[in-house]
């Protein structure tokens, strides 16, 4: 790796992008794989390629980071794969199926369904409290509710926060509501754009203990968006993204629990 | 499926957006109250009035006829009719009556209790039953006259004329207060009264009333076809009645024509013979005369007379002579036989006469004093005693006397007597008692005798007084003895008679002058005859020519009566439904006015509701933008999400509605009674709830409210999750129109650039701002311009075009110098300034099937445009009368699309058609009018105008009622109209319909505070981010202000110019749609008033402005400047 803990081009003729022999196989189930996607903007006459033909695989129960510079392509490829996009060309498949042919009403039940979100800015909604914006997550899944509003803010910690409106919660509280409401749904795969990226270190540190915890005992599959390398070591797969493609994929065999990195 | 959570969360939307919620509910008041408001008051008060219509029984058709008719024909003509329900004659009767010093035209109507067409509502008091009643209007009661007053009404209809009122009603004939129109004096009726029917003296009456057996109801289409058909049915019916009638009536008349004739011969022969015996008299003196005209000798046939007088003739006449001579000596003979005997009989008697006056004058003399001797005699007689006293024992106690009896002492008075015996000195008896006084006794006798004598000796008296008598009647000259003597003086003159003759006899000259004086005797008695004669013819004539005249009268009645079956024509009859009575009609027009308008105003209230509803909703939409992507990225349902909104505007539209109810279906339409009471009486207020257009208003909100709602949703939904997350995507700056003048655009400041700059990129926004702004203008215009038209048509026409303070009606003079005396004393008077003797006459048109009023004036010359100016309606030049047309009033043009060359036509009283020819049109405001010059008149109408009322321009201050009284006093005068007054009362019904008006300009007024509320919020909210970073960049508040307001005041500019041009075309629209038929509203929209409106625009708007100012100074600035890119 060079100075900027980027891969080196040799390194990444090394890199297989496939499984690496060395590592010892788990039993890993792909379950999200990106074939050629190309994803295009127009502004009027102005052409963007947000994405220039990506391709990965992303295994079940996986934490990965998508890495990267603003404009790199890593939130919109985020974004593709969580159906609030749609890719100009090219195939995305989660769980067997090509979601980048699903209509409106399919990309729906993929979002309420399979997939889970937190943003860097919580987006929470203003009017409701923050027992009434996880609830509102659990009215859509009436049939997979096991656990209650309640329960869940407290297992991300704001037991005494439940009635207080987003206005009335610091930075972290909301994310951690955010994530409470992510949770709810019990999705297949979570995805979190900078999560953490409005927050200090050490909401950023609890925050990120709260979400791997969670994502491993729950095998949700996590997917964070990030600028930041330094909290790379914990994820599972690092993928590099620069332009628009991806330039590095770093696999950790070992990944460091949050609360050991060099805080 | 809806998600519980998002409900409530909507709740919190609304509540958060409460300020836009309320504004929007004001909106949706506004125009579902307006819309559903109008439209039930114009139901509310067709259901009044229908329902008084038909309570009463009002015609369906009316009959009136030229020579009435009588019970027996209505019942015989009710056979020929079919679907008759009732069928009933009534009495009507124009009269002009004087009431405490004043002329009112008053229409006398009959009442019978057991009639049912036109029943009359009882509005207080009770209906007349005796023939000394009546029943009054509510504007005669209004006008001070009282259930108890007295009055006379000087018809020869009624039997009875000193009328007592004992009650109030209201009649469905008269629906308007405006009573109709009459023939008689003014042409405007201003009273009705209900005379009991028997009080009327006629059995012909003059009006026919029908009510049909039909289902279908006033003023329905359905309605007007039956009647229509029925109308037809009627005239045939009735026309071929008369005509039936009109026949019999002529042959009856023919046979009594003939049989009179017959009778005339008759009458003249019989004349003619008693005069022929007169003549034949007449004839018979005149051969009298002839003959002892004949018997005058001449002095030549008296010669010969003479000459042949011969001895025979001479014995003759001697042995007449001597045989007279025997009569008369005979004659005097018994003459005076008699005559001594009775000269003895006449001494006899009066010997007796004078011996009986002798005795009678004893008799006297002893009467006298033997009554006096009587009199003494009997008063002694009172004063004596029945009984001489007896003892002094018998004295009474102090206090009481004797009776006369002697025997008891009483009280006086005879209250108490006791026995005399008991007496004084004698209570226990005594004394002696008294005896019968003997020569009270001895008196009485002689009193009877000498009693007695006087009587005998009256008794004598009289008998002789009257043999005296008798004696005295002998004492008349016989009329036997001057029998005897004029039989003497007979034979007598006989004698010397026939001696003259034979004396004469014996000389010429004799027998001449006794042939001369025979001819003067003869010739006096040829003078008398010839008198006689003459007297005889004259008065023979006399009589003749009294006697032809009796016939000759009856002859020119038997001419008159030819002539007349000649011209009798079959009696007229006309057949009136119910659009002919001029309240009524006048109604239904008025209703529309009201309807319509129900619709036009709403259409643009419903316009400016979608643009707001739009406008919020985007403004909510843009605000929540990143809301929408996160509950879309999270896979909640576009449907759920939008039902927030879709809430939002559907309650905000339920309760404006509800509340735009209760103002719809009570407030506006109490007032639209309110007004129209002014033109019209209501018997009772009819407050319908009509499920039909509440649902239709509320409904048509709902639609728009949902219509805006899901179309502004639908640009936004549209978007993928991941744009919505992040700020809206700004287009591209287009240049605008300014920037392509390089003059115009390098002169402007940098603000003003970038403030045009915005205001071009935000099409949709500005579009909004324009529309809004410019839309709520054009409403206040409109209200303004109407209010204008309204109460400015009283002033114009009553000061620029009628320049007449008084119209004055002459009475039915015949006289012409006397109308120009009377005059003359008008026009000399204090306070009257100039005169113009003109004429007025009021006749009916033809408009859609309903009748119209229209006023004709007539002048004699061209010098009235001080009194009334009549102006083109197009160019306002002056208009001249001239010999070949007329002038008419503007909306009486525009109402029936006639221009200059075009042809007028009006019905008189009579029906009868007239075509004018319109020669030009003028400016007018109230009512219809016709103009035209004397020449004119006389051309079309076939007679010369009559002179019937004086128009007056009066002059300094001055009493109004003090010099209506002196103009009175001239006695040329019926009636004296104030312009002033009523001039007051249309202003009072302008003043109600401006109320009405301004409840309009009210309601646009409010309408612009929300929309003015809601686009400021609007603008400045959406643009929460520009405005944060200004401030941050280090703006100052007031400069980020002034940015704003900039813009604003750019747009609010355009929003005026498209204010002013959409208001005035409304104004003129609207205008039009709430005109009455006889008003002519002035369609002007006055700079004035775009000037008001334009200025309340800008202080409203500026005023709101102010929100920018503590909103800009207020906003949060992480907030806005928040933001996921």
């Amino acid at each position: 790796m060079n100075k900027d803990n980027n891969l080196t081009n040799s390194e990444i003729e090394v890199l297989d992008l496939e499984e690496t022999p060395s590592t010892p196989k788990k039993k890993k189930k792909p379950i999200i794989k990106f074939e050629n996607v190309v994803k295009e903007y127009h502004t009027g006459e102005v052409y963007t390629r947000a994405l220039n033909g990506i391709n990965f695989t992303i295994y079940e129960g996986d934490i990965v980071i998508f890495l990267g510079t603003s404009g790199a392509g890593k939130s919109t490829a985020l974004n593709l794969l969580g159906g609030l996009d749609q890719a100009t060309s090219g195939r995305i498949f989660v769980d067997g199926d090509d979601i980048t042919k699903y209509n409106e009403n399919k990309m729906l039940e993929y979002r309420r369904a399979k997939v889970g979100y937190i943003f860097q800015f919580y987006n929470l909604i203003q009017t409701l409290t923050a027992k009434d914006n996880v609830e509102l997550v659990l009215e859509l899944c009436k049939k997979k509710k096991k656990s209650n509003a309640e329960y869940l803010l407290e297992q991300v910690g704001l037991k005494d926060r439940i009635n207080n409106y987003p206005s009335q919660l610091s930075g972290g509280e909301q994310q951690r509501v955010s994530i409470a409401r992510a949770l709810a749904k019990e999705p297949r795969i979570l995805f979190a754009d900078e999560p953490t990226g409005a927050l200090d270190y050490n909401t950023t540190r609890q925050v990120l203990e709260l979400l791997v915890k969670t994502c491993k005992e729950k095998n949700i599959t996590l997917i964070i968006v990030t600028h930041n390398n330094f909290i790379t070591p914990i994820a599972d797969v690092v993928y590099s993204f620069r332009s628009g493609e991806i330039i590095s994929k770093v696999e950790n065999n070992n990944p460091t629990p949050v609360g050991e990195l060099p805080w | 499926m809806v998600n519980k959570v998002l409900i409530k969360e909507t709740k919190n939307f609304i509540r958060k957006n409460i300020k836009t919620y309320i504004a929007q509910i004001i909106i949706v008041t506004l125009g579902v109250g307006f819309f559903v408001g109008m439209k039930i008051s114009s139901l509310d008060l067709q259901d009044t009035m229908t329902e008084f219509v038909e309570n009463n029984n009002f015609y369906d058709v009316k009959v009136n006829l030229e020579y009435g008719i009588e019970a027996n024909d209505i019942s015989q003509l009710k056979t020929t009719l079919e679907e008759v329900k009732y069928i009933e004659g009534a009495y009507t009767q124009d009269i002009v009556n004087n009431l405490d010093g004043e002329d009112y035209v008053i229409r006398l109507h009959s009442y019978n209790s057991k009639n049912k067409i036109n029943t009359t509502k009882l509005i207080d008091g009770e209906n007349p039953k005796n023939n000394n009643e009546c029943v009054i209007d509510k504007k005669m009661q209004k006008d001070g006259y009282e259930i108890g007053d007295e009055i006379t009404i000087e018809s020869d209809l009624l039997k009875e004329k000193k009328l007592k009122i004992v009650g109030v009603i209201q009649s469905p004939e008269y629906l308007a207060i405006d009573r109709g129109n009459s023939t008689l004096l003014s042409g405007k009726i201003n009273y009705y009264i209900f005379v009991n029917e028997a009080n009327v003296n006629s059995d012909i009456y003059s009006d026919l009333y029908i009510k049909y057996d039909t289902n279908s109801v006033a003023f329905t289409e359905m309605y007007d076809d039956y009647i229509e058909r029925k109308e037809i049915e009627a005239t045939y019916a009735v026309s071929g009645y008369f005509k039936d009638k009109y026949n019999e009536i002529i042959t009856d008349q023919q046979i009594k024509i003939t049989s009179a004739k017959a009778e005339y011969e008759a009458e003249k022969a019989k004349i003619d013979a008693q005069f022929i015996e007169a003549e034949n008299e007449i004839k018979n003196k005149e051969e009298l005369l002839n003959d002892t005209k004949k018997n005058i000798l001449t002095d030549k046939q008296i010669e010969q007379k003479i000459n042949s007088i011969s001895d025979s003739t001479r014995n003759e006449e001697k042995n007449k002579l001597n045989n007279l001579k025997k009569q008369m000596n005979n004659a005097k003979t018994t003459y005076d036989n008699y005559k001594k005997n009775y000269n003895n009989q006449i001494s006899n008697t009066k010997n007796k006469i004078n011996n009986n006056e002798q005795r009678i004058r004893e008799l006297n003399t002893s009467i006298n004093s033997n009554t006096a001797k009587l009199n003494a005699m009997k008063a002694q007689y009172n004063s004596m005693n029945d009984y001489t006293q007896g003892s002094t024992n018998n004295k009474c106690y102090p206090g009481f006397s004797l009776s006369s009896d002697g025997k008891r002492c009483c009280y006086p008075g005879g209250f108490y007597c006791y026995n005399a015996s008991f007496g004084y000195n004698g209570f226990f008896g005594g004394g002696t008692s008294p005896t019968i006084n003997a020569e009270k006794v001895a008196l009485k006798a002689e009193i009877n005798q000498l009693e007695n004598t006087i009587s005998n000796q009256k008794i004598e008296k009289a008998s002789l007084e009257t043999e005296n008598i008798s004696l005295r009647k002998q004492l008349t000259i016989s009329s036997e003895l001057s029998s005897y003597e004029n039989k003497y003086l007979n034979a007598k003159k006989q004698y010397e008679e026939q001696l003259e003759i034979y004396n004469s006899m014996g000389s010429s000259s004799k027998l001449s002058s006794y042939y001369k004086k025979q001819n003067n005797e003869l010739r006096k008695t040829v003078s008398q005859y010839e008198q006689e004669i003459s007297a005889a013819k004259t008065d023979l004539n006399n009589k003749k020519n009294a006697a032809y005249q009796q016939l000759e009268a009856t002859r020119l009645e038997i001419q008159n009566g030819e002539d007349m079956i000649k011209t009798l024509s079959y009696p007229k009859s006309y057949v009136f439904d119910r659009k002919d009575n001029a309240g009524y009609g006048q109604f239904i027009s008025d209703i529309e006015k009201i309807s319509n308008l129900a619709i036009v105003v709403p259409i643009v209230f419903y316009f400016i509701t979608f643009f707001m509803i739009s406008a919020s909703i985007n403004r909510m939409l843009y605000e929540e933008r990143n809301q929408i992507g996160t509950l879309k990225a999270i896979g909640i349902r576009d449907n759920e999400i939008l039902i927030k909104y879709l809430i939002y505007s559907i309650s905000s539209v339920i309760i404006g509605s509800f509340i735009g109810i209760i103002v719809g279906v009570v407030i506006l339409p109490l007032f639209v009674y309110f007004i129209y009471e002014m033109l019209y009486e209501f018997p009772f207020y009819n407050l319908n709830f009509n499920f039909r257009y509440f649902l239709i208003a509320s409904g048509i909100a709902l639609v728009v409210a949902i219509a805006s709602t899901l179309i502004c949703c639908k640009e936004t939904f549209k978007e993928k999750p991941v744009s919505l997350l992040k700020a809206k995507q700004e287009k591209e700056t287009v240049s605008s129109i300014f920037e392509k003048i390089p003059k115009f655009w390098n002169h402007l400041s940098l603000t003003t650039k970038i403030s045009l700059k915005n205001i071009f990129r935000y099409k949709a926004r500005m579009l909004m701002t324009i529309i809004g702004i410019g839309g709520c203008l054009a409403l206040m215009l409109t209200g303004l311009s109407l209010r204008t038209s309204i109460t400015e048509m009283i002033p114009t026409q009553y000061g620029k075009i009628f320049k007449v303070d008084a119209q004055i009606f002459y009475k039915d003079l015949s006289s012409r110098e006397s109308l120009n005396e009377g005059t003359e004393k008008i026009l000399a008077l204090d306070n009257v300034n100039k005169g113009l003797i003109s004429n007025y006459e009021t006749y009916t048109s033809d408009y859609n099937g309903k009748t119209i009023n229209i006023n004709s004036v007539t002048f004699y010359d061209d010098n009235f445009s001080d009194f009334i100016d009549l102006r083109d309606y197009k160019t306002n030049k002056k208009l001249k009368l001239d010999d070949d047309g007329v002038i008419i009033s503007e909306k009486l043009a525009t109402m029936n699309n006639i221009r200059v060359g075009g042809v007028i036509k009006l019905k008189d009283k009579q029906q009868k058609e007239y075509s004018l020819i319109v020669k030009g049109i003028a400016k007018n405001y109230i009512e219809h009018y016709v103009y035209m010059n004397s020449n004119y008149y006389t051309k079309a109408f076939g007679q010369e105008p009559r002179n019937n009322m004086l128009l007056l321009k009066t002059k300094g201050n001055y009493d109004e009622l003090e010099l209506a009284q002196k103009i009175n006093d001239t006695n040329i005068v019926s009636q004296v109209l104030y312009v002033s007054i009523a001039e007051k009362a249309y202003e009072d019904v302008m003043n109600n319909l401006a109320l009405l008006v301004g409840v309009f300009v009210v309601f646009s007024i409010l309408l612009i505070f929300a929309v003015l509320y809601n686009l400021i919020n609007i603008n400045v909210r959406e643009r929460s981010k520009e405005i944060a970073t200004y401030k941050v960049l280090g703006f100052k508040n007031s400069k980020v202000i002034s940015i704003i307001k900039r813009e604003n005041i750019i747009l609010m500019l355009f929003g005026i110019i498209f204010g002013l041009i959409a208001g005035y075309i409304l104004s003129i629209i609207v205008i039009k749609t709430c005109e009455v038929e006889n008003l002519n509203f002035i369609k002007e929209v006055t700079f004035n008033n775009c000037i008001i409106s334009v200025i309340a625009t800008i202080i409203f708007t500026l005023a709101f402005s102010m929100l920018i100012n503590s909103y800009v100074k207020k906003i949060n600035l992480t907030e806005s400047l928040k933001s996921n890119e």
